[in-house]
């Protein structure tokens, strides 16, 4: 740290927190002395990697005593290290949000000495942000795996999102890739984190004044390609961490190989469609009312990276078809390849005051394009191809001479980075 | 017949309760600068009566709710060519549908409102984030001023100006629309809309641009190499919107000195 300049360190540390997917700054309304939530959220400013930046990401310190194969801030790569101490970083935060190029501060740490002794650093820098500049803004903090329980418990109490990553989808891959870090130590304060959350959404239903925890609620994040698991296997996994542990969001993150290693795939590119294929498949588990199994099984555990989950399983699922968009209930709308929420929304409302036309279907938000083929208008089918017919996959597929197909996520609405 | 109005919010809703209130069916409605190319029909300009501007949002509120009240004001502030009569068209069926009118999403009245509404609101939303303000010191008061510039395709500056104000408590600032060359001054807990001309230029201190050195750095340093992707970001940010961010300057230097 000695001889590095405070723009060095921010250069270094921002590179080192750079490989976290999580950037949304929704799902809290806090404000304070400084500062007011958009519970949407809200994206600042766009990277030259075209994702968004909407909170300041930065590492309190890259030092780190654990040897993550796939991490860049492992202890064996040899890399400059570097902190930034509580009172610079708040200061750094306050200064950046009010010139508006932050949303708020999303704060991790390499492990330095013990998890706790991170733990505390980073909960210093919150602190001082909350209680000394009335930082109201938003603030997501990284939990340590293995850090004490009740310093667990103050980050909730003093950060709108929390997280624990789990980062390798299964135990195996966690044994061989992080062995320093065991699956008990990221699901202990990860269940600690859903009952403090429940708890304080049932008091506040009870009264307005009740202290907050965390209530933008928990992530956490997934690397995908590091290691052996299929999709099938990532996306169960999604289902059960939503299901059971109540996530608001996990992140898959495509892996970037940064250092050599024999335990890790010798990848040319990052795996960034099959990333957006899990993007695609997790908005269809959270919104659409799919199931993992639905969507994959054992006989088919990858995702097709020529088609999007939903027409794949449209294609699965012919005799579902033709959805009649004047009867069918918002459920079934929402399987229709080419309509989304806001435009199976759109529908309902609209049908209320007379029947749908073809026509008016575009005006709604569906992609006509898509869902032309599986769905019928009072009884009619719009296109020339029936649901049941062999060609339709052929259709459906982009055209060879077309732009490729999308390399990244682009679910994510511009506005918000997320629903 | 051809009208016209004095180019404001008000002017327009006092024109429109006229024309409701006599009955009478428009062909066009023009704002000022617009009157004067069409001399061939010129249209009869209506002064603006807020008296009649608050009678007809009374109306609107009590008959067709304030959601449409909110449509109106946000589908006016697009500022699109045309927006006056198709408003015009939209409270006139908005009169024999009462509360249903916004469930109309395929009459072309209504579309026609509600896109330039949403138009309107996205921008909002997108300038709440893309904003920048820089640090300006005042000869006449040592806190300074925080200055933020933005070139919006809609009239927004109005509905940016109550989140600044929660978001900003306490801090003094002014959004300048440079395009329309109207500005809003805020002290910190009350604000007011204006006509701004510069004496001139805003300078920013010394320790401003090194706030704006700092956050280059972290702008840059926070893009993943392997995902480079100019196509995407541009997709998320149109080169019209980078005019006035300091991170994307192409002359801006990013790189620190080596650390070797």
């Amino acid at each position: 740290m000695k001889g590095l300049s405070l723009q060095q360190r921010i250069a270094l540390l921002a590179e080192s927190a750079r490989y976290d997917a999580s950037c949304s700054s929704s799902g809290s309304a806090r404000g304070g002395r400084l500062g007011q939530n958009l519970p949407a959220g809200c994206c600042h400013s766009w990277s030259a990697d075209g994702r968004c930046i909407s909170l300041l990401k930065i590492l309190q310190s890259n030092h780190c005593l654990y040897d993550c194969a796939y991490c860049i801030n492992r202890r064996s790569n040899d890399i400059p290290r570097a902190s930034l101490t509580p009172a610079e970083l708040a200061e750094l935060t306050v200064n950046f949000y009010r010139r508006n190029y932050i949303e708020g501060l999303f704060l991790s740490s390499g492990v330095q000495r013990h998890p706790d002794y991170s733990m505390e650093q980073m909960l210093a820098t919150v602190r001082l942000l909350r209680q000394q500049h009335g930082f109201g803004g938003y603030i997501h903090l990284k939990v340590v795996p293995g850090a004490d329980p009740r310093l667990v418990a103050q980050a909730g109490a003093l950060a709108d999102r929390v997280s624990v990553n789990i980062e390798l989808p299964s135990e195996p891959s966690l044994r061989l890739l992080a062995p320093d870090k065991g699956r008990d130590a990221i699901l202990q304060p990860m269940r600690q984190l859903r009952d403090g959350i429940s708890a304080c959404q049932a008091e506040r239903r009870k009264s307005a004044k009740a202290p907050l925890f965390a209530p933008g609620g928990q992530s956490t994040q997934l690397i995908v390609g590091a290691s052996a698991e299929n999709d099938w296997q990532i996306l169960r996994l999604s289902e059960a961490l939503y299901g059971k542990l109540a996530l608001k969001r996990v992140y898959y993150s495509a892996f970037v190989p940064v250092q050599a290693d024999s335990r890790l795939p010798a990848l040319q590119q990052p795996p960034l469609l099959r990333e957006h294929r899990l993007y695609q498949a997790d908005w269809l588990l959270r919104f659409y009312g799919f199931s993992a199994d639905e969507l994959l099984d054992g006989d088919a555990p990858w995702f097709d990276l020529q088609l999007d989950p939903k027409a794949c399983w449209a294609l699965r699922h012919r005799d579902f078809f033709p959805v009649d968009i004047n009867r069918a209930d918002k459920a079934a709308l929402l399987r229709v390849p080419g309509i989304g929420l806001r435009s199976a929304q759109r529908i309902v409302q609209a049908r209320r005051v007379g029947p749908l036309r073809l026509d008016d279907l575009k005006g709604l938000g569906v992609v006509l394009k898509r869902a032309r083929y599986f769905i019928s208008l009072s009884g009619r089918c719009p296109a020339d191809l029936d649901p049941q017919s062999a060609r339709l996959a052929q259709r459906l597929l982009p055209h060879p001479g077309q732009s490729p197909p999308p390399q990244q996520l682009e679910l994510f609405s511009a506005i918000s980075g997320e629903f | 017949m051809h009208y016209g109005y004095d180019g404001s919010y008000a002017g327009l809703l006092s024109l429109l309760y006229q024309l409701f209130r006599n009955r009478r069916q428009p062909a066009n409605i023009h704002p000022p600068s617009a009157a004067q190319n069409s001399s061939l029909f010129p249209p009869e300009q209506h002064s603006c009566e807020p008296r009649q501007a608050d009678a007809l949002l009374i109306q609107v509120r009590r008959h067709l709710g304030a959601a449409v009240e909110c449509q109106l004001r946000h589908a006016f502030l697009s500022r699109r060519p045309g927006i006056e009569l198709q408003l015009y068209h939209y409270l006139a069926l908005g009169w024999r549908l009462r509360q249903r009118l916004d469930d109309q999403l395929t009459h072309p009245a209504v579309r026609s409102v509600h896109q330039a509404a949403r138009f309107t609101q996205h921008e909002v939303h997108r300038f709440k984030g893309l904003l920048r303000f820089a640090h300006c010191q005042l000869a006449d008061n040592p806190a300074g001023l925080y200055y933020g510039r933005c070139r919006p395709d809609a009239d927004i500056i109005a509905l940016l100006a109550p989140h600044f104000r929660r978001r900003l408590a306490g801090q003094q600032w002014l959004i300048e629309d440079v395009g329309r060359q109207t500005a809003i001054l805020c002290d910190g807990q009350h604000w007011a809309l204006g006509q701004l001309s510069l004496q001139q230029p805003a300078a920013a201190s010394d320790e401003e641009l090194q706030w704006q050195a700092l956050w280059r750095t972290f702008h840059h340093h926070s893009a993943i190499p392997e995902r480079r992707n100019p196509r995407l970001q541009r997709q998320f940010l149109p080169l019209k919107y980078r005019e006035f961010l300091c991170e994307l300057q192409p002359s801006a230097t990013v790189e620190p000195e080596s650390w070797s």
